[in-house]
């Protein structure tokens, strides 16, 4: 599950205020690219189309204020999220059973806490 | 005796393998990243690290993997008290938030002397009565203080300026004085005031009374009075003459202060601390101007939350270079994020919590019966936004107050961990919601964080205070002490 | 002064008991006749008559002839014994041996030699053997200890290995001494048996401490300094168990080269997981039992932990833990620690070395253990 950097060899090109960047979907899941959209939704609006083989183009849409390098920037770090998005997404699979499972006993009778 | 046999460490090495407990991670600065875990633990590590941590191929001799086991964000098949132990601390977290309001906060008057350009609730004109708070009112609040749970009680007199109406303050002093004499909780009294009408009388009351007064200092005289203007000027005269006369009366720890961040103070940080210092005071709190009442109409867009959080970070190194002197000084703020961090308590500061602490952490009594869940809800309907209204004292019982939809709506849609952004934001277990923040500014109490000034600050000073607890150990050592 | 609490050199003047037995010694002949059946009268000057009624008599000097059953005169490494003290004579051996002394501090009762953990540096290796017979003695010898005793220490090997029997002798201690602090050395395993925890909780002992030790916040160094798999997990169980009952219970650390590194981690793991306990010593290594057999391994020089122990102190205390340092001498301690320095050694086997006799803080130190001020810190050096 090793996540190689996905925007190395990708060069982004900044047109009419927009950044099309390609996801591939085997490496990242739907859930993932929505949340990273979010988070970037200060720095631009990431309209999100539909998956053609096995990939999904984003529209990384920017104000006009916005210049070329802070755009670039954006996409970069786009993609920076997005890695981190999926671990966290990996991670919570993980332990979303385990959490249920500490809480059910944190407030279970018998836990209830020392006392000092 | 016999020869013993001791076995070799390898002997009781855990067996090959780990798997994580539940974690949130980001980014920390440009260096390094930072995990923490439901309870308020973290570990700062690189990215490479992170990854092979989630990757579960973290090797098990290095220091970051005995970090990240002793505090309990992965565990091995050998040993399972991991779970006990973060079981009970889910449970004591809870048990905080649940242990009900302990801040009971009367407005007994809106008339004011000063007329502050950042000033948070509509002044009044000193003589018009209209704007007190009558004695039923503050009775009926007072039973109302007495039906929470909370073992202490600190009730915060304010106004205005609540000298203004020294009888209410007087009378609900007593009064709390002698109902508590059924009662016996820990209970405490802060004045807040200006000062300007600090009298002999009022001195000998607090003394008899052990009430504490809280005031205003915003630095140097002239970024005080140009901000804090009165008939007659000279606020910052009268305010020192009133610290010195507290102290005199009362004693040394009997006076606080508190300052407000305007566009003027931004450049001159440096000043303010040492004007705390030079009058003795071993606390100050830089704050933002919030975004109600007048600020939000004149000031507040003058500043970025940038701006602020640069002022900040210049404040902190300053005090903490006065602490390396050896002149005990602790930044509120900072403080407050410190207990989150390290008190087993937290801190119950309430607008840093998670679900908000609206009507949970205080209780406002306006001077009209109208009851807020806290004071920024009460400027708010200053602002005509009635959001955090709960009710009235004619009208509603203690149990329709809070059960309120006032109440329970923003508890519920606040509750950090279902919040966008939030739900995996590593900062979640030290930061807090201020729904009230999110309704001015956003018009909606949960807020969308990428665009929030609340959410900025609030990762700004975190990474910035964590950094300097992992990076600088003589800032780490200075830091620790304010907890 | 040191004495000896376990000394042959009774020599029998009259016919005695032929099992050993436990009574409590006067220096009143007096006494109500109904009251001398279970006191040993204690003569010290030149004995003329022999008051009846006494269970045996010591004598310091030799007697006459005729004296009454179980009389026995007392050699030289005797000469401590003093009325309310109480002892377990045993006339075979010819041995009498001290269970209690009224006027010491603190006494301590060891109840068992046996324990499920082999501690590189236990001050009292644990022998594997059938010894139930300390346990009857002490029950015998509570009933006669004055109640105004300030504090009774329990120890062993792992006294909660007693199981049941712990819980009736702390009922006994409850029953016959209200007022007597009382100290239990555990290492907390067998307190993750929840059941065995309640027990002890509802002894409702009115002044109880259960002192465990824990030595690192990850469970394989913990387990391989008591050298027991699984242990980590037990002890911390048992502390909860113990606090859920409400029991006081103390953590005690001790500091060896074994357990250092890991002392401010451990410390933060402490204040973070156990905030609720009741006290935390960090402790010196008592340089006897294993930790004399390994001391080259185990040393290691106060004066080189100060940091690690200045940051654990810290952060203990800042969690607002009642925190103490022990067996420690104060010249050897970092200044900002010496409000946390305890005199924690126990008078009888405490000492000072010759360049404290010039020292003017030596009132406040604590000196060290007889055992170990042949080992000592570089750092020894009298404040002037
Ligand atoms: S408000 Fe911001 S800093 Fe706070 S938890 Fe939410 S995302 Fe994190
Ligand atoms: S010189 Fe002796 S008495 Fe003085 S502090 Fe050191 S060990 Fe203690």
């Amino acid at each position: 599950m090793r996540a190689e950097d996905p925007g190395a060899d990708a060069p982004f090109v900044f047109r009419d205020g927009c950044i099309g960047v390609t996801v591939d979907v085997r490496a990242y899941r739907l859930s993932a690219v929505q949340k990273t959209a979010y988070r970037l939704a200060a720095k631009c609006t990431a309209i999100i189309g539909e998956v053609r083989e096995h990939s999904l183009v984003v529209t990384l849409t920017f104000s006009p204020t916005t210049g070329e390098r802070e755009a670039l920037e954006t996409a970069r770090l786009f993609f920076q999220e997005l890695l981190d998005q999926e671990l966290r997404e990996k991670v919570g699979e993980q332990t979303a059973s385990l959490r249920a499972l500490i809480l059910a006993h944190a407030f279970s009778r018998t836990s209830l806490p020392p006392r000092g | 005796m016999a020869r013993a046999v001791f076995h070799p460490r390898s002997a009781y090495a855990p067996s090959a393998g780990y798997r994580l407990l539940p974690l949130r991670f980001g980014r920390l600065d440009e260096h390094a990243y930072i995990v923490t875990n439901d309870v308020g633990e973290y570990v700062r590590l690189a990215r490479d690290e992170l990854v092979a941590f989630l990757e579960r191929r973290l090797d098990s001799d290095t220091s970051v993997y005995k970090a990240l086991k002793s505090r309990h964000f992965l565990y091995e098949n050998d040993s399972s008290v991991a779970f006990d132990l973060l079981a009970l601390k889910y449970r004591s977290r809870a048990e905080r938030v649940a242990a009900f309001t302990g801040l009971h906060i009367f407005v007994v008057t809106l008339r004011c002397d000063h007329s502050c350009q950042y000033c948070q609730v509509s002044r009044q004109s000193e003589d018009s009565t209209a704007f007190d708070m009558t004695v039923e009112h503050a009775d009926k609040a007072l039973d109302l203080v007495f039906r929470s749970p909370n073992e202490h009680i600190k009730i915060e007199l304010q106004g205005g300026e609540p000298l203004l109406n020294f009888p209410l303050v007087c009378h609900i002093v007593e009064r709390a004085r002698k109902l508590n004499e059924d009662h016996r909780r820990d209970l405490q009294f802060v004045i807040t005031s200006n000062l300007s009408r600090l009298s002999d009388d009022v001195l000998s009351f607090c003394k008899e009374h052990g009430v504490y007064l809280s005031t205003s200092l915003d630095g140097p005289a002239d970024l005080h009075d140009g901000q804090r203007p009165t008939r007659g000027g000279g606020s910052h005269r009268k305010t020192v003459e009133g610290i010195h006369r507290v102290r005199e009366v009362l004693g040394l720890d009997r006076i606080s202060a508190l300052m407000t961040t305007t566009p003027r103070s931004l450049s001159r940080v440096d000043e303010i601390i040492d004007e705390y210092v030079r009058l003795g005071f071993h606390g100050i709190f830089l704050r933002s101007l919030s975004p109600y009442g007048f600020a939000a109409r004149s000031l507040v867009k003058r500043y970025g939350v940038e701006d602020w959080l640069d002022f900040y970070k210049r404040g902190l190194s300053h005090i903490l270079r006065i602490n390396a002197g050896g002149y005990f000084l602790r930044e509120e703020f900072t403080t407050i994020l410190l207990q989150k961090m390290f008190s087993p308590l937290g801190s119950g500061y309430v607008d840093l919590q998670s679900p908000a602490g609206v009507g949970i952490g205080a209780l406002v009594y306006n001077y009209d019966g109208a009851v807020y869940a806290s004071d920024e809800g009460r400027m708010l309907a200053e602002m005509g936004d009635q959001t955090f209204r709960l009710g009235h004292l004619d009208e509603h019982s203690y149990e329709e107050l809070l059960t309120s939809e006032a109440l329970l709506a923003p508890l519920g849609e606040t509750i950090l961990e279902g919040m966008p952004m939030c739900a995996d934001c590593p900062f979640l277990p030290y930061c807090g919601a201020d729904p009230v923040f999110h309704r001015a500014t956003q018009g909606d109490a949960v807020g969308h964080k990428a665009f929030s000034a609340f959410c900025t600050k609030q990762m700004g000073v975190l990474r910035h205070v964590i950094g300097l607890l992992e990076t600088d150990a003589e800032a780490r050592d200075i830091l620790l002490r304010w907890v | 002064m040191l004495v000896k609490l376990s000394a042959r050199g009774l020599r029998a003047l009259s016919e005695t008991s032929r099992a050993p037995f436990v009574a409590r010694i006067t220096e009143t002949p007096a006494l109500p006749e109904a009251a001398r059946s279970k006191l040993l009268l204690l003569l010290s000057g030149e004995a003329s008559d022999f008051p009846p009624g006494f269970r045996g008599y010591l004598l310091r000097q030799a007697a006459r002839p005729l004296a009454p059953k179980d009389t026995y005169l007392l050699g030289a490494d005797h000469t401590y014994l003093r009325d309310g003290d109480v002892v377990r004579i045993d006339p075979v051996r010819g041995t009498v041996s001290a269970l209690y002394r009224a006027n010491s501090r603190s006494n301590t009762f060891l109840v068992t030699e046996r324990c499920d953990n082999f501690c590189v540096m236990c001050s009292q290796p644990p022998k594997d053997h059938d010894d139930g017979w300390l346990v009857d003695d002490i029950e015998r010898a509570i009933p006669l200890i004055s109640p105004d005793a300030t504090e009774i220490g329990i120890t062993g090997g792992e006294p909660a290995l007693l199981g049941e029997r712990l819980v009736r002798l702390l009922v006994l201690l409850r029953e016959h001494l209200p007022r007597t602090g009382v100290h239990v050395l555990s290492n907390g395993r067998r307190f993750s048996d929840a059941g065995f925890a309640r027990a002890v909780g509802d002894v409702r002992h009115p002044d109880l401490m259960i002192g465990i030790p824990l030595y690192s916040d990850l469970a394989e160094e913990h387990d391989y300094v008591v050298q027991a798999k699984g242990a980590f997990d037990e002890t911390v169980r048992g502390i909860l168990n113990l606090k859920r009952r409400r029991v006081r219970v103390e953590l005690r650390f001790v500091i060896h080269r074994e357990t250092v590194e890991r002392m401010p981690e451990f410390a933060r793991f402490v204040a973070k997981n156990l905030t609720f306990l009741d006290h935390v010593a960090l402790m010196g290594l008592e340089h006897v039992g294993f930790a004399r057999t390994n001391l080259e391994a185990l040393w290691i020089d106060p004066v080189d932990y100060q940091r690690p122990l200045r940051e654990a102190v810290l952060t203990l205390d800042r969690a607002g833990m009642a925190t103490s340092i022990y067996n420690h001498q104060l010249c050897v301690l970092d200044p900002t620690l010496h409000r946390f320095a305890r005199k924690s050694i126990s008078d009888w086997k405490n000492v000072y070395v010759e360049v404290c006799q010039t020292c003017r803080r030596k009132e406040e130190c604590g000196g060290f253990f007889t055992s170990s001020a042949v080992k000592r810190s570089r750092g020894i050096s009298p404040y002037g």
